[in-house]
């Protein structure tokens, strides 16, 4: 049923996805969208959703991928007709988180290509490689991203170290059992 | 020493309940709807916010009025600003009250599909409203492709914008938020959401707070957040654009009141841009190729005659074309290619559809002003004909056919510098007259001397160029 994981999902991760959507976009009510949008569109696919941390886990991905497609096409959209492209989103009238405190300035106040990419980095864990992959930019560019964001975005979240933090390292761990 | 992820995770887990706060105002039931509905759109194929929208449960919103009329002195047309509505609430107006149906802060969003009457200008939630004297203002008006700004009676989709100037005020006392959403409606049914924005006013002690702001009125069809794909055609005709405005106190859970600002009713012209086309002489339909019939069809014409240009590649010599040979370019290649919009240039033309860029015309025209190298480049769909030539203007004017200049240099990565002047031949002429003028391609054929080829009509390839008119000093 729908209904059942979906009421899961949100009463267990609205939260998180929440939080995630608001780092994301850099401001409440869009990642409030932002959330919304991705649990439709996942839920509209009957995907098999087994349990509430694998819904998660694809709402959280189509979130990054919604965003990341809606950078890309209002770029495209900005520079073949600014007259029609949509305003850039602002925080609205309840948006108290991205004014209540310098970090959240800063994260409302980065460009969203930076923001993005520093989201999937130190945030989703990606590497260089994967978010210039899910970006469709160069490692180059997307290296630059993270030096503006971690110099624009550093401060406020206390961090005076703007050097590249280490690549996160996966861990696999196989269960050994004996016999 | 914090890590930047550490802190960067840490500001995430602080959001989570103030965000899972803000999510749980959305019941579930309502996504779940938005699910089913989803769902009854895939297995029907439909796409897209409106058709699927009408089919959709309709959602009436009543902001009829439950009560008497606003008094007619509360709103009023300044004269001295044209198309402006203004709203003033004053303590003892009569006023239409009644519960919001629609919330613009938290989930009872507008959406396509629904009906809506709106056929109240103010609506008042809160009696309280009117001791805070809140003002509204709001004008729409439609910024034309040629930039001028005039009340809004039609529309060419494509090409005008609506926008909407608004500016709001309070008197002094707690602070008021302030949504704003364009909306546009066919016969009270909802089929474009624009771009909800918001504030909240600071009254000074005493005094008024104004804000104001603009926003863009959407088109009809385009029913989400913020992707371009989700901007259908919608036949042409009139639509209602209205600007929704809410004011509420951030302690209320219900605003205080509800603004409704008519345009009065557009004629959207869907197929403007179709006409754009035809008047200049070409299909809109993109192309991934030359038509090689076109090609024949071209050299049958006499209409930009050819002077005796010598075959081969190896065509460099073009000096006395002037004498009405009309000659023009010797095309060294020609291929379609991808090809990425200059990013600084707003000259870009949409494809009825929206899907994409159709074609591009006077790329840097105005440089041909007083000719000062120009160079250009030509668009059909997202390929562009590229191609190395050397060449020279052929006049279409009275004097058609006549040669009137000759480029100083080629078509040099994917640029070509015209001569500083027209000039007549390489060395000498008499300068062209100011007028319109075409390029014309040659295309070097060894067994035909020449191709010619008239890249402004070549089968839809929207290659038009409109030089515009060459000031000759």
């Amino acid at each position: 049923m729908v209904s059942d994981v979906l009421a899961e999902l949100y009463s267990q991760a609205a939260g998180r996805l929440g939080a995630y959507g608001y780092v994301l976009t850099g401001s409440q009510s869009a990642g409030e969208e932002l959330v919304q949008e991705a649990i439709v569109k996942v839920f509209v696919r009957r995907r098999r959703l087994d349990n509430v941390r694998m819904a998660e886990a694809y709402v959280r991905t189509t979130m990054r991928r919604l965003y990341i497609d809606r950078l890309r096409r209002e770029a495209v959209f900005r520079r073949l007709a600014p007259a029609q492209a949509l305003a850039e989103v602002t925080p609205d009238a309840g948006d108290a988180l991205a004014s209540a405190d310098a970090a959240g300035r800063a994260l409302a106040q980065l460009p969203p290509r930076v923001r993005a990419a520093v989201v999937l980095r130190y945030l989703d864990g990606l590497s260089v490689a994967e978010v210039a992959g899910a970006m469709a930019l160069s490692e180059g560019a997307v290296k630059r991203y993270l030096s503006d964001g971690r110099a624009l975005l550093g401060p406020a979240l206390g961090v005076t170290d703007a050097s590249e933090p280490d690549e996160a390292v996966s861990v696999v761990v196989v269960e050994r059992r004996s016999s | 020493m914090t890590r930047f992820d550490e802190a960067l995770e840490d500001l995430a887990r602080g959001a989570e309940a103030p965000m899972r706060e803000r999510l749980e105002r959305v019941p579930v039931a309502d996504l779940g709807a938005r699910v089913k509905r989803g769902r009854r759109k895939r297995a029907a194929g439909l796409s897209g916010g409106v058709v699927a929208g009408l089919a959709a449960v309709v959602v009436v919103a009543t902001l009829t009025a439950t009560a008497a009329p606003f008094e007619p002195g509360s709103t009023s047309m300044p004269s001295q600003d044209a198309g402006a509505v203004r709203f003033d609430l004053m303590p003892g107006d009569i006023y239409a009250e009644g519960d919001p149906q629609i919330d613009l802060r938290i989930g009872g969003r507008v959406e396509c599909g629904m009906a809506i009457d709106l056929s109240t200008d103010v609506l008042v939630h809160n009696q309280s409203a009117l001791d805070r004297q809140l003002t509204l203002v709001a004008r729409p008006r439609v910024i034309t492709d040629a930039g001028d700004e005039v009340l809004p009676e039609s529309l060419r989709a494509g090409f005008d914008v609506l926008q909407w100037e608004f500016g709001h005020g309070e008197s002094a006392g707690p602070v008021i938020e302030w949504q704003v959403v364009p909306l546009v409606l066919d016969q009270g049914v909802v089929v474009g959401v624009g771009v909800s924005e918001g504030g909240a006013g600071a009254a000074a002690e005493g005094g008024r707070q104004v804000f104001a702001g603009k926003t863009y009125g959407p088109l009809p069809g385009d029913c989400s957040s913020g992707g371009v794909d989700a901007i259908k055609p919608v036949p042409d005709g009139e639509y209602q654009h209205v600007l929704v405005v809410q004011a509420m106190l951030q302690s209320q859970l219900k605003p205080w009141v509800t603004f409704v600002v008519p345009e009065g009713g557009v004629n959207v012209d869907h197929v403007g841009l179709l006409e754009y086309w035809a008047q200049r002489g070409f299909e809109p339909e993109p192309s991934t190729g030359i038509d090689p019939s076109t090609i024949e069809h071209l050299l049958a014409t006499t209409r930009v005659p050819l002077g005796d240009i010598p075959g081969g590649a190896g065509v460099r010599e073009l000096t006395g074309l002037c004498e009405r040979a009309g000659a023009a370019l010797e095309v060294d290649s020609l291929e379609l290619v991808p090809f990425d919009a200059p990013a600084d240039r707003p000259d870009w033309i949409f494809g009825p559809d929206w899907a994409g860029v159709r074609g591009v015309s006077w790329l840097w025209r105005e440089r041909l002003d007083g000719v000062d190298t120009p160079w250009y480049a030509y668009g059909a769909g997202t390929t562009a004909l590229f191609f190395d030539a050397s060449g020279a203007l052929v006049s279409i004017a009275a004097a058609q056919g006549n040669t009137v200049g000759t480029p100083s240099g080629a078509f040099i990565d994917q640029r070509m510098d015209f001569a500083a002047q027209p000039q007549c031949g390489i060395t000498a002429g008499a300068p062209g007259a100011a007028g319109t003028y075409r390029v014309v391609v040659v295309i070097p054929n060894p067994a035909d001397a020449a191709t010619r080829l008239d890249i402004t009509n070549v089968n839809g390839l929207e290659l038009w160029v409109d030089l515009g008119d060459i000031v000759v000093d």
